[in-house]
């Protein structure tokens, strides 16, 4: 053979693999990356644990173009509706941008991206203190996205998508199971077309109820931050201890300074997680962490708009306390039948709460008072605010043994894993 | 810019090999011009920032390298100073930017200094263009040699090599560079040059980011407070062996393949390192252009082993202490440097005392081989583990569970699926139910203590059958497929200073339609995996 003829081979060969990858992923377009024009319904599905979740929240087009974006974890993803009639027209159409897992950075880089895309007028950021802590999702690719060093152009992102191994696999999950059922990793697997906030049924049975998914989450959430669990010594400056830590609360001010400097209405809240939570924050001392994260975000936006000088600061509301929401009681284990109404599980929020905040942050005047408290948190108030959550923490405990113990007896578990 | 990228592949590849074949027409300095070119564009697709220091570098060593030069081979005297200056600033550059901050951090938790130097962002390929230059500068000083300033900056700065190497030798290399057959368009260099590139393209999209994930959960968990056992330990430290291999002799093999694309050598960089029976024997095939440099440079400089034995046992630590440093600020590479130099040691001192004896019959030798296979896998992979661990208590908690102090679990995942299928198979009578009983219960009722809630919850796991599967694939290739020399060796695409056994026909790479279209697929496969932004794991060095 001449070595021309095996170039032409060798190239020839490859390219016509690629092709065919190319055109079986770009027929049945398994992530629903179409350059065909998402409807607006679409900002409203939870993507949950889809495939390929996270390219096509940056990938696809949508029109109109989204004025509001929502960010955050999957307690914003799961909890916040972008057709929230709270909305004004001037702010709509609203698109979730909300990814589970994701570290502040990278809700940073989606801001950017989203703006890139399209000058937004608002921006609605579900603030969680395990976002400032974790590295951030594994499938994050910043190249994909617009507006930072490492974008790409959006043919080649595309392009490298359509060609891949996943990609292909993923359509040839399509092709044989046409409504593909979706693992979540808490609650043991839910069909797709299962808003993905609503536990089925069969995982209740399968986890003995609602509580003994409750322990799942629980378990899941804090042993995976095995490292950051019962630290030594007082940490009232814990944020300075730590470098990522530190980098984090600068991409939290770079997200208030962009937003400024774009004339983004930033509507900044602290996600409502239920008492239980807190009571782990307590048992597995990071309760000092948790106020020292508040008065950080407190101190940053406060720093933000001194040196701004010509607005005032954006208001934080805080609804990571003890109010008539978060003390929902958790079903006992064995009860396959009840199901909580206000949370999914204990980290996570139903849409019902999700409501709620966005009335409160959207200014929305409701004809019953609102469940949640006011939650308003500033420089001046701070001390006060976490104080009356501190008494809460006491009442909570008086009245909920069952609970206490509860969580005494999965905490000396946890304790033991972390002597290791 | 990253070779495993469409940039690269599409882009800059095929637009820097087209101007070299059309460039060589009209001069051989005209297409070495051009290579500079291209391969300071490629180093500053990351960031321009650091081209001026390149750029600063090779000037920088020139001079003091002319310098040396114009002495004419006297040594000592001034030609001594301006070597040993030229040394001390390449290493006090080197120093600033890779351990600034280590010794900072280690100086104030010593002294309470209170010193602090911000993060310094380390420009890509430092440790790699600096020591190659000292290795001119050193050579130079021996006896002089004078090269035209442009092959110079080729020299150090051609972007097959660059980053991450293979560490180049002016005296393999330049004259290659000069000669007026390098640079052509030769479709026997090209077929050659792509089938070495797509069989390193194949190794690292496919086989190192294939088995990537299930390296690095257990060392994250470490980090993070946890003590694994002894099975994710060895599962985690085994991975990132076959991870780091198959990724930086990845970049090897398609630094070589790209080099021969343009009718050039480059030295051979790997040569199945795993396959080794001991310590002594992996150095010589694991990154052997630094251990070159640091047996010439530095073991040799030291005194070698002409200063008795002791002194060259000490030698010996020292070089290998100093090669972990090389590879970054941090007591981990310090401490995998010390167990290596350790090791090293210990096997010259055994093969000292053996020489004692009279060679004994084959078998035993046989045997023999099998037991310093086995110690040398134990070493090397457990060292990589301290290696890999991201600091020194994550490094400690891993190794105690190499050695069995954190138990010899399996993971809850591993048990789930046992006690799933002993169940199964207790059921379908396939095992004797007695059996598949005590199986269920003793599997079954490990996570008893705990409460219900978390043993429910003990899915997942740092061990799966799918870490089990990659691991078996890739050592059976590392230990039993030949090496791309081997499998290359008709190409003659590297430079090596010893003969290598071919391998079997059916593995020796010829001109034919079978390579043609195995290329084809690797390279389809390869592109198929380049989802996402991939680096090399020997860019962080």
């Amino acid at each position: 053979m001449r070595p021309g003829t095996y170039l032409i081979v060798a190239l020839g060969v490859a390219a016509a693999l690629v092709g065919a990858v190319l055109a079986v992923n770009a027929r049945i377009d398994p992530y629903g990356l179409a350059a065909i024009v998402a409807s607006p319904d679409e900002a409203g599905v939870i993507e949950g644990a889809r495939p390929g979740v996270f390219w096509r929240k940056a990938l696809a087009v949508r029109s109109p173009m989204p004025r509001t974006v929502i960010l955050g974890t999957s307690r914003a993803e799961f909890g916040l509706d972008p057709r929230h009639p709270g909305f004004a027209p001037e702010y709509q159409p609203v698109e979730s941008l909300a990814l589970g897992g994701v570290s502040i950075e990278q809700i940073r880089l989606l801001l950017i991206h989203a703006n890139v895309r399209s000058p937004l007028k608002m921006a609605v950021i579900g603030l969680d203190m395990e976002s400032f802590i974790d590295q951030g999702r594994a499938d994050f690719d910043s190249a994909a996205l617009l507006g930072n060093p490492e974008s790409e152009p959006e043919r080649l992102v595309r392009l490298r998508v359509g060609v891949s191994r996943e990609s292909l696999a993923a359509s040839l999950a399509r092709l044989s199971l046409p409504e593909p059922a979706v693992a979540d990793a808490n609650v043991g697997g839910k069909p797709a077309e299962t808003p993905a906030w609503r536990i089925p049924d069969e995982a209740l049975r399968l986890w003995d109820g609602q509580r003994g998914i409750v322990w799942v989450a629980e378990y899941d959430n804090f042993h995976s931050r095995l490292r950051y669990l019962f630290p030594k010594g007082p940490s009232a400056s814990v944020w300075a201890q730590d470098g990522r830590r530190a980098a984090a609360m600068r991409s939290f001010r770079e997200i208030l300074r962009y937003a400024r400097n774009h004339d983004i209405a930033l509507r900044l809240f602290i996600s409502p997680v239920h008492a239980r939570y807190l009571e782990w924050y307590q048992r597995v001392g990071w309760w000092p962490l948790f106020e020292s994260w508040k008065r950080a975000l407190v101190e940053t936006i406060d720093a933000e708009a001194k040196a701004d000088g010509s607005r005032p600061a954006y208001v934080l509301w805080d609804f990571a306390s003890y109010h008539a929401i978060s003390t929902e009681p958790v079903p006992m284990i064995g009860d396959h039948a009840t199901r909580m109404r206000w949370y999914r599980e204990t980290s996570h929020y139903a849409p019902e709460v999700g409501n709620l905040v966005l009335d409160r942050i959207l200014g929305v005047q409701a004809s019953e008072p609102s469940p949640l408290p006011d939650g308003r948190m500033s420089a001046a108030t701070i001390e006060q605010h976490l104080s009356e959550i501190r008494s809460g923490a006491v009442r909570y405990r008086l009245s909920e043994p069952n609970e206490v113990a509860d969580l005494d007896d999965m905490l000396a578990y946890l304790r033991r894993e972390a002597k290791r | 810019m990253l070779f495993n990228s469409y940039t690269f592949l599409f882009l800059f590849l095929p637009v820097t090999l087209a101007g070299a074949f059309i460039l060589v027409r009209w001069r051989t300095s005209v297409a070495v011009g051009w290579l500079v070119l291209a391969s300071l564009y490629f180093y500053g697709w990351w960031s321009w920032r650091h081209v001026p220091l390149l750029l600063a570098s090779i000037a920088f060593n020139y001079l003091a390298g002319e310098a040396i030069a114009r002495r004419g081979g006297k040594p000592g005297g001034r030609s001594f100073v301006v070597l040993s200056a030229a040394v001390a600033v390449d290493l006090a550059v080197l120093g600033y930017f890779k351990y600034a901050g280590f010794l900072t951090a280690n100086l104030d938790a010593l002294l309470g200094t209170a010193m602090r130097v911000e993060a310094i962002v380390l420009p890509l390929g430092i440790s790699f263009f600096t020591f190659t230059q000292i290795a001119y500068l050193v050579d130079v000083y021996r006896e002089p040699i004078r090269y035209g300033v442009v092959p110079y900056a080729l020299f150090v700065s051609y972007f097959p090599h660059l980053i991450a190497g293979p560490i180049l030798h002016h005296r393999e290399m330049m004259p290659q560079f000069a000669a007026p057959a390098s640079y052509r368009l030769d479709f026997a260099n090209l077929a050659a040059g792509l089938t070495l590139f797509v069989i390193g393209l194949f190794k690292k999209t496919v086989l190192a980011d294939g088995i990537a994930p299930y390296a690095s959960p257990v060392f994250a968990r470490a980090a993070e407070g946890y003590g694994p056992s002894s099975v994710e330990a060895w599962g985690a430290a085994i991975a990132f062996g076959l991870q780091l291999y198959f990724d930086f002799s990845a970049y090897s093999d398609m630094a070589v393949g790209l080099s021969k694309m343009l009718g050039i050598r480059m030295p051979v960089n790997f040569e199945s390192p795993y396959k080794a029976t001991s310590i002594i024997e992996f150095w010589r095939r694991w990154h052997m252009t630094l251990s070159r440099f640091l047996r010439d440079y530095l073991y040799i400089a030291l005194g070698g082993n002409r200063r008795g034995v002791v002194r060259r046992y000490a030698n010996l630590f020292v070089t290998m202490l100093l090669g972990g440093l090389w590879h970054g600020a941090a007591w981990t590479f310090v401490l995998w440097g010390a167990a290596h130099g350790a090791f090293l040691a210990i096997n010259h001192a055994w093969r000292a005392l053996r020489s004692q004896f009279p060679e004994g019959p084959a078998w035993i030798s046989r045997i023999g081989c099998a037991v310093g296979a086995v110690l040398t896998f134990v070493a090397v992979f457990g060292a990589w583990a301290i290696f890999r661990a991201d600091d020194l208590p994550s490094a400690i908690r891993i190794v105690r569970g190499l050695v069995g102090l954190n138990g010899h679990a399996l993971p809850s995942s591993a048990l789930v699926e046992i006690a799933d299928a002993a169940r199964s198979a207790g059921q379908a009578r396939f095992v004797p139910t007695p059996i598949a009983h005590w199986i269920t219960a003793h599997f079954g009722s490990i996570d008893s203590s705990v409460p219900m809630g978390i043993a429910r919850a003990r899915g997942g796991g740092l061990v799966s059958k799918a870490q089990l599967i990659w691991i078996v694939a890739l050592l059976a290739i590392a230990w039993l497929a030949p090496n791309t020399r081997q499998i290359m060796a008709r190409a003659e695409a590297f430079l090596a200073d010893h003969p290598i056994p071919p391998p079997s026909p059916l593995f020796a790479w010829t001109i034919s339609q079978r390579w043609a279209v195995a290329s084809g697929l690797m390279l389809a496969a390869s592109l198929a995996s380049m989802t996402r932004v991939s680096e090399f794991l020997y860019f962080q060095f």
